[in-house]
């Protein structure tokens, strides 16, 4: 019976239906699959965006009487501080004030800031305070925002003794570790310097105990700059001739000379980058050098030529390593070790104070009758293309060296970024594999295709797959809690194996040639025989090996290794990674290469073997010339998946980013790096955009060796289409 | 023989040494996993040693070494953490006087401390043995935990009832009293726990360490008791099986370095079955649209290549991916549209089971579309122009045609999926596993299935306690048996896939149509 005409309709329009369904989920899934690319690489797009949205919000009203502005962390506030003493908080967008405050009846004449909140002030009579001055935000009922201002006094210090309306060329106090006060004043190359602190007496009353302390510069010529570092450990003092004294504070019983530095080059301005452990000192021709503490000795580890003529100021962020240069032309924003500016700005000529906010997005400048604010957009400073793949000279480090750390205990800490270890981690896991795994697995695969019988071909090859399943974190658990102490224990014998094993092998190979007459010319149970000697050997190896141990080196033989030849042997090592990933990647390269073997054709091999070729001859000279690319792509996409392997590497090394290629220690490879990395990495940091970026190069590594493997394949295989 | 022979007799003797080889390894690894961990749940005597220097020590022997001057030492497990702060001892043969096995020492598995060796006292000297009157009481403090478990769940219920009220900010006089009236439920309910407390807590046995140290015991605290020096084989194979039972089913105690793993298989299969249902419709749909639909130009060839190659992209770029896509894309959008209130805590902008098993459904999406695909294309073309030709229409002949024969070829890379996911731990790490979940992602408590939540994984649990457990030596065989279980997982699914597909191919043989 035929379908009426509806049913037929119904069918139609069911099959339309299904049709659509299919195609649009095939499209969509295969669009979502692909953007997988995409997508991280999007994430780690913001590193490579250029520093230069600075925006500029001026403030064309007349103020009178400042000397000091600073804006807030939000960028919604900023408070001044007039020389009749007071500070008044304002909105930033309204010029609304919000919170006034007096904080000294005496008017001030004098204004130091090395960070911001922190304000030193000096009256006429050459007595000073210390304040540190800040705005908080708090939410209101109403839920609008309420800013207050928040001062303290930390320290009030005395006139200075024999003081007599001298120039005061530089004076400052800062904080340091032990909670000490310290004012330093420089007149001429006399430094006079008080100490402040507030101990607890025996019954238990603050008292406060002060000192005047005072040494003398040795330095020649006119004092060009001084500087008193923030936590007060240092102070440096340069000439017109270039060089610099280090007066090292940190012992305030015994403050001496450290030693001095000579740059030969007028000096005008020093300042140091945060954290205290290199010294910024710009010279009058424009250029700007960074120095840093290396065994207690200055070494220069960076220039910087900016075309900004003769710099008249530096001033550090204290977010990150970068500082603002300004010179006679132009101010430029730089970093510490990307040896490229950050962004140029166009700031105003005659600047009386400059004073970065608490995390270094903006800085808030005071002219002669304005005041200025100034915004940046640098999320990601510390990177660039050569941070990640050059050498780069980082604070405290004797020479230019890859490095990979991204995080520390100090907030003061400059993460190091260089891929150089990692891919050298990588490349290295992976060799060391790769020899291990690719003459067992092709060697292996030959003879269980070419020469093994058939039922043993029948088991191997399900055998193989399920070999391939085997998680890889429980190879890596193995290799780290089995292999790697096994190893440490019995390295000599294992060393020692790999000697006797061949000679055994070779020698027992000889006798039999030499005295057996008939053999049987059919192959395939050899493996039955190699078992038991593998055994044997062993047992003849753990007999001798503590022998060997005893006599020659010491009972200890890693450490007659670290003794004779400086290696180091670190537990989880490349060669407990050449076994454990070495084997994760057999099955792949034995099945590929079984799969080579089995697309050449029968009767080729037939014709061969006719023509009275033996089998191993129709092997190297027939199938193996033709099939050698699809070997080929078996280890490419072998080396592919060890590249890429996590979980082991991440068990059975030390994780440690080294730049060395001996056997006897760890590495650290990206993938293991990215596991160790994310979870800790805060959202949309630099350190997370990093590592996404190596993922990327991950990936594409990948999956262009993956594109090469399987063109090769479906080069193959056409060759031999049937 | 001729030098041509032996060549080729000495090259074939090579490949033969090699495979022998990786037939060697793969044996070595089996061989170390199983008796490694076969032997955790058997009882072991506890031995008595009376040293030297007149201390006695009782422990479990676990190993014999050499020590550096080639004398005999053995490693011991002496438990009790409570009393001597470690749990396993060397001692140096020499110093043994004499062994002994003790019939009266009991051995305690505590939810505390870890085990306990030693002896039972109880204060009241009762005429039944100690082991028949502990077991007594030890059925009573069960019942009453199991009680007190009850109105612990109770209260729970009740403390979310009245949050909701409070965050409803609902001032009318009903709201407030019904909130009132919870309260006094709360009251009273909390009381009859306390009382329930106390009770149990009265339930409390003396135990003694072999140096004579005394310490009291809540009987809550045990978990199982026994002489091991007392056991008969049989006892033995019971005690065995009981132990097995308890691992597969129970909660992990002690950072998971005791106790089983229930939640964390529970959390294995529930992530797999959940990519699955991401995964394979999807899959699916595409492997159709690919060798049914698409037409076979350039473009098709071009993204044919690159999902096959997707399959080899490293898992660990996956579990980035997933972690900006899902964790922080989607989940950080669903969480500012749905969850505001919560904010900044997160609720699905945090790794969770959702995420990983959509991120493991992504790994996989390419290895179920290539080999569904394969599997379409396996079936004969003149099976499809066969029922064309009847009058069925396209779809008809995929549903009710293509897929049934390709069904066995479809099911086998789907358990292949399944297998590659069982066993994939460096993606999870970024999204959503942890140690130690304090609640199940499928529960009892509305609605059921909890997406949001984070998840126990038998991978993950590997690596955890293999790395980051305080107590390695004393975590190394619960870590083998994991890995057994693992292995044992995957090795079946992966058995069960090729079985499958080797009796596809025996029915669809080129020659048979």
């Amino acid at each position: 019976m035929l379908p009426g005409s509806k049913q037929i309709r119904r069918l139609k329009i069911l099959d339309n239906i299904f049709r659509r369904i299919i195609i649009t989920s095939g499209i969509v899934v295969i669009i979502c699959v692909l953007l997988v690319l995409w997508s991280i690489l999007k994430v780690s797009l913001p590193l490579f965006k250029s520093n230069e949205t600075n925006k500029k919000i001026l403030k064309e009203e007349f103020y009178q009487n400042i000397l000091y502005v600073e804006t807030d962390t939000y960028f919604e506030t900023f408070f001044v501080l007039t020389k009749d003493g007071k500070v008044i908080l304002q909105n930033l967008e309204n010029k609304k004030i919000l919170d006034e405050s007096v904080i000294s009846n005496e008017p001030i004449i004098f204004i130091e800031s090395a960070s911001p909140q922190y304000l030193f002030s000096r009256f006429q009579s050459s007595a000073a305070k210390f304040w540190q001055i800040s705005s908080t935000r708090s939410l209101s009922e109403t839920s609008s925002k309420e800013y207050q201002l928040k001062i303290k006094q930390l320290g009030s210090f005395p006139p200075l003794p024999t003081f007599n309306n001298q120039q005061i060329f530089y004076d400052a106090a800062r904080r340091n570790s032990e909670d000490v006060f310290i004012r330093v004043s420089l007149i001429d190359k006399k430094i006079f310097i008080n100490l402040q602190a507030i101990t607890e007496n025996f019954l238990g009353d603050e008292e406060k105990i002060q000192e005047n302390l005072q040494i003398t510069s040795k330095l020649t010529g006119k004092i060009t700059a001084a500087f008193l570092t923030r936590n007060a450990s240092r102070l440096y003092i340069s000439n017109d001739k270039g060089e610099i004294e280090d007066w090292d504070l940190r012992d305030l019983s015994d403050i001496h000379l450290a030693f001095t530095l000579q740059t030969k080059k007028n000096i005008s301005s020093i300042n140091t980058i945060f954290g205290d452990s290199s010294l910024l000192v710009g010279f009058t021709d424009g250029k700007v050098e960074t120095f840093s503490y290396n065994k207690q000795k200055l070494l220069k580890i960076y220039d910087f030529d900016s075309e900004t003529g003769a710099i008249k100021k530096i001033i550090p962020s204290l977010r990150n390593k970068s500082f603002l240069i300004i010179g006679e032309n132009k101010s430029s924003f730089l970093y510490l070790t990307a040896t490229n500016k950050i962004v140029d700005l166009d700031l105003p000529k005659e600047i009386k104070q400059i004073s970065f906010n608490e995390n270094g997005s903006s800085i808030a400048l005071l002219e002669k009758n304005q005041i200025s604010f100034w915004k940046f957009n640098a999320p990601h400073p510390e990177f660039s293309l050569s941070a990640i793949f050059d050498k780069i000279h980082y604070e405290n480090y004797s020479k230019p060296d890859y490095i990979w750390q991204s995080s520390s205990g100090h907030d003061d800490f400059e993460p190091k970024y260089s891929f150089i270890p990692l891919i050298i981690g990588s490349i290295k896991g992976t060799l060391y594999a790769m020899i291990f795994a690719l003459p067992l697995a092709i060697l292996g695969a030959i003879y269980v295709n070419q020469f093994a019988k058939h039922w043993l071909r029948k088991i191997i090859k399900p055998t193989v797959e399920i070999m391939a399943t085997i998680p890889s974190v429980a190879i890596g658990f193995l290799a780290a809690l089995w292999l790697s102490p096994l190893i440490e224990k019995y390295l000599l014998s294992m060393l020692l194996y790999l000697v006797v094993f061949p000679l055994f092998f070779i020698s027992s190979f000889w006798l039999y040639i030499k005295f057996s007459k008939n053999f049987s010319k059919k192959f395939g149970k050899e493996f039955l025989l190699v078992i038991p000697s593998f055994i044997g050997c062993l047992l003849f190896v753990t007999w001798v090996s503590p022998l060997l141990n005893k006599y020659f080196f010491g009972n200890d033989f890693i450490f007659w290794l670290s003794n004779t030849f400086g290696l180091v042997y670190e537990q989880r090592n490349a060669i407990v990674i050449s076994f454990a990933l070495g084997f994760a990647i057999i099955p792949i390269i034995f099945t590929m290469t079984d799969e080579a073997l089995s697309s050449f054709p029968k009767s080729l091999k037939a014709a061969s073997l006719a023509l009275g070729a033996n089998q191993w001859q129709t092997l190297t000279k027939v199938i193996l010339p033709t099939t050698a690319s699809g070997i080929f792509a078996g280890f490419i996409i072998g080396f592919g998946r060890a590249i890429g392997e996590t979980m082991i590497v991440l068990m059975a090394t030390g994780n440690s980013p080294i730049t060395s290629w001996s056997v006897f220690n760890g590495m650290r490879t990206i993938a293991a790096n990215i596991a160790v990395e994310v979870p800790e990495a805060p959202f949309e940091g630099t350190l997370y955009r990093v590592l996404f970026l190596s993922a990327v190069i991950l990936f594409l590594f990948t999956f262009s060796l993956n594109l090469i493997a399987e063109l090769i394949r479906s080069k193959l295989r056409k060759k031999y289409k049937v | 023989m001729s030098i041509n022979k032996s060549k080729e007799l000495f090259y074939v003797w090579i490949t033969a040494v090699s495979f022998s080889t990786i037939l060697l390894i793969v044996g070595t690894l089996i061989f170390i996993i199983i008796t490694n961990s076969i032997g955790y749940f058997w009882s072991k005597p506890i031995e008595l040693f009376q040293l030297k220097d007149n201390k006695k020590i009782l422990g479990i022997v676990k190993k014999t070494e050499n020590n550096l001057h080639d004398k005999e030492k053995i490693q011991l497990k002496i438990a009790n953490r409570d009393f001597y702060n470690f749990d396993f001892i060397w001692i140096n043969k020499d110093e043994i006087i004499e062994t002994s096995k003790p019939q009266n020492i009991f051995l305690v598995e505590r939810s505390e401390y870890g085990d306990f060796y030693g002896y039972l006292n109880f204060n009241s000297t009762k005429k039944i043995d100690i082991t028949t009157q502990l077991q007594i009481e030890l059925e009573q403090v069960k019942k009453l935990l199991a009680e007190k478990k009850n109105i612990e769940q109770e209260l729970n219920k009740i403390n979310t009832l009245i949050k909701k009220i409070d965050t409803k900010n609902n001032n009318s006089n009903q709201v407030k009293s019904e909130k009132t009236s919870f309260q006094k439920k709360f009251a009273i309910l909390s009381d009859k726990q306390e009382e329930l407390s106390q009770k149990i807590n009265k339930f409390k046995i003396e135990i003694q360490e072999i140096g004579g140290n005394k310490k009291e015991l809540l009987i809550s605290n045990i978990i199982r008791f026994y002489s091991p020096n007392s056991l008969s084989f049989l006892d033995k194979i019971i005690l065995y099986l009981d132990k097995l039972w308890d691992f597969l089913t129970g909660f992990p105690r002690e950072a998971n370095t005791e106790g089983g793993i229930f939640p964390i298989i529970f959390g294995t299969i529930v992530l797999v079955i959940l990519m699955s249902i991401f995964c394979y419709p999807f899959g699916l749909a595409t492997a159709i649209y690919l060798s049914e639909y698409a037409k076979n130009g350039w473009l098709i060839r071009l993204v044919r290549i690159a999902v096959s190659n997707l399959a080899g992209v490293p898992s660990i770029v996956y579990g980035i991916f997933g972690l900006s896509f899902f964790v922080y894309g989607i989940g950080g959008s669903i969480d500012q549209l749905f969850f505001n209130e919560n904010l900044p805590n997160p609720t699905f902008g945090t790794g969770g089971i959702l995420w990983a098993s959509l991120t493991l459904s992504i790994l996989t999406l390419p290895v179920v579309i290539v080999a569904t695909e394969e599997a379409l294309n396996s079936v004969p073309k003149g099976i499809k122009e066969c029922s064309l030709a009847l009058g069925a229409t396209h779809s008809q002949t995929i549903i009710k045609v293509i897929i049934p024969i390709a069904l066995p070829g479809i099911i086998t890379g789907f358990i292949l999926a399944i297998a590659r996911a069982a066993g994939e731990v460096a993606p999870l790490l970024i999204t959503g596993v942890v140690k130690s979940a304090p609640a199940l992602p499928i529960d009892g408590t509305f609605p059921f299935v909890h997406l949001d939540r984070k998840f126990m994984h038998l991978g993950f649990h590997i690596f955890d306690i293999a790395f980051q457990s305080p107590n390695v030596e004393a975590s190394r065989p619960i870590v083998f048996v994991s890995t057994l279980l693992l292995l044992l997982i995957v090795i079946f699914l992966c058995s069960f896939a090729i079985v499958l597909r080797e009796r596809l191919r025996k029915k669809y043989k080129p020659q048979q149509i």
